[in-house]
């Protein structure tokens, strides 16, 4: 049961905000990152490929520093309650952005490989795939930044549907490549591999925003419990 | 193969326990049940009656002018009070710890062995025994072996509060009370007396007031927060301060409280 009185210590509300804003921070820049990686999918942009794979150490320092603050609130203030489970919620979620950012980095990477290969990227598969990652990754932060509980729930409900998109996107790149007698693509293949993980990594940052509202621990529960 | 706890009977039970300072009510109706060979912390802002209720377990308060009761304290079953316990006996069962430390102004042996004399106990090898197991109990015979019939006073602050824990566990009570034991000592001294606590429950069993919740999670395995003179909540202490059941005991342990 979060609480929704001021802290009679201001300093102390003031890190707790602080942590939760530079949580939110970090997910905007890292939303507006992936949503880069689709316009390059659909313009093939390498310039803009080089731009974005500069750019995500520094998105990863600032998870690290993030991680660093959230330490420095526990071992200052000693918080407790629901104080205790929003610093540990935000602690989760600052170490998911970090593998969020690897994963970023790593369909960057694969990309433009095949752009250089002049390899056919799939758009038409990749492209929802990588839609459906974001808005989970959206609704994630936004759910913590919120303190919604009801948008954090529906991130699982829609981690099943880019679950079962990415089975459906894995076996069309297989059937493609019998098809045409080609070997695999393992580069689209990790692609989209990274893509789902992007939305267990949402799963896992929602699952934080319920544990900081009433310590339920819902990360290996069924939707159904 | 059955897997459920088997029922151990609470070695206090405290029962619809209300407590009046003359016309002041300063306990309301408490009821709840201490376990045996645990920690239970009473946590609260001050003046909410923890004291009030822990000194109650020995009967501490009843020298106090006016004060009376309803409801009643059991300790294995037996009320406190019923007419048959004598309260000296009933202390004997119940040892005492209190914020600032108290030795007598007499050798760290005599302190240790002064219940006993009381109790008109003066054979040399009891007295002897009793002093080392006493003082091994209380973690402080190392430190003091070579010097028991020097001046308590003589001691840190830290080992004074040890030596009083060694005097209140000569007579091997049941129960401990430690009404802040650690509120006047270092960090270090607390830390002593925090590890002392684990080791002396595997013997009895230990309610603690406490204004530090820290300590509390540190220390304890289960936690009262009282208010008003009312028990709010009552619990596992890890329940108690992640996730408190009560919005008044997460305003308090959160530093959210007006």
């Amino acid at each position: 049961m979060p609480n929704t009185h001021k802290h009679i210590l201001p300093h102390y509300e003031a890190a707790l905000t602080g942590l939760g804003d530079q949580a939110y921070q970090i997910a905007q820049i890292l939303l507006v990152q992936l949503s880069s990686l689709k316009e390059v999918f659909e313009r093939a942009d390498l310039n803009r490929l080089n731009q974005i794979i500069a750019e995500t150490p520094s998105i990863e320092d600032k998870a690290r520093y993030l991680q660093q603050d959230g330490t420095n609130v526990l071992s200052q203030f000693h918080p407790l309650g629901s104080d205790l489970r929003f610093v540990m919620a935000v602690s989760r979620t600052s170490d998911k952005l970090m593998e969020a950012v690897d994963e970023l980095q790593g369909i960057a990477k694969g990309m433009k490989k095949e752009l250089k290969n002049q390899t056919p990227l799939f758009p038409e598969l990749i492209l929802p795939l990588l839609s459906m990652a974001i808005e989970e990754l959206r609704d994630a932060t936004d759910s913590l930044q919120e303190k919604d509980v009801e948008k954090a729930l529906h991130v699982r409900v829609n981690d099943k549907k880019l679950d079962k998109a990415h089975r459906k996107a894995l076996s069309a790149l297989i059937q493609c490549a019998s098809e045409n007698q080609s070997g695999l693509n393992v580069s689209l293949l990790l692609i989209i591999r990274s893509i789902e993980r992007l939305g267990d990594i949402a799963k896992t940052i929602a699952a934080s925003v319920v544990f900081y509202d009433d310590a339920r621990d819902i990360r290996h529960t069924s939707l159904k419990g | 193969m059955n897997d459920t706890k088997p029922y151990e009977p609470p070695i206090i039970q405290v029962d619809d326990f209300s407590f009046f300072y003359g016309d002041k009510q300063v306990l309301h109706n408490i009821s709840m049940d201490f376990e045996e060979n645990k920690v239970t912390a009473l946590i609260g802002p001050s003046g909410c009656g923890k004291s009030t209720l822990l000194r109650n377990i020995n009967r501490m308060n009843d020298l106090v002018p006016g004060v009376h009761h309803q409801g009643d304290i059991r300790i294995d079953g037996t009320s406190l009070y019923d007419p048959k316990v004598e309260v000296i006996s009933l202390r004997k069962r119940v040892g005492m710890v209190f914020q600032k430390y108290n030795p007598f102004p007499k050798s760290i042996y005599e302190n240790i062995v002064f219940p006993l004399r009381v109790a008109g106990r003066n054979s040399r090898s009891e007295l002897d025994e009793t002093v080392e197991r006493s003082l091994k109990g209380a973690a402080l015979w190392d430190e003091v072996k070579d010097k028991l019939h020097q001046s308590a006073y003589g001691l840190s602050g830290g080992q004074q509060q040890r030596l009083c824990i060694a005097r209140a566990i000569a007579n091997r009570p049941q129960i401990l009370l430690m009404d802040e034991p650690c509120a006047a000592l270092d960090p270090i001294a607390t830390l002593k007396i925090e590890d002392l606590m684990e080791d002396l429950k595997k013997d009895l069993t230990i309610v603690i007031v406490t204004h530090n919740m820290q300590q509390a999670t540190r220390i304890s395995d289960k936690t009262a927060f009282l208010y008003l003179g009312n028990l709010i909540e009552y619990g596992d202490t890890a329940q108690i301060f992640t996730n408190p059941k009560e919005e008044q005991t997460e305003a308090y342990i959160t530093g959210r409280f007006s």
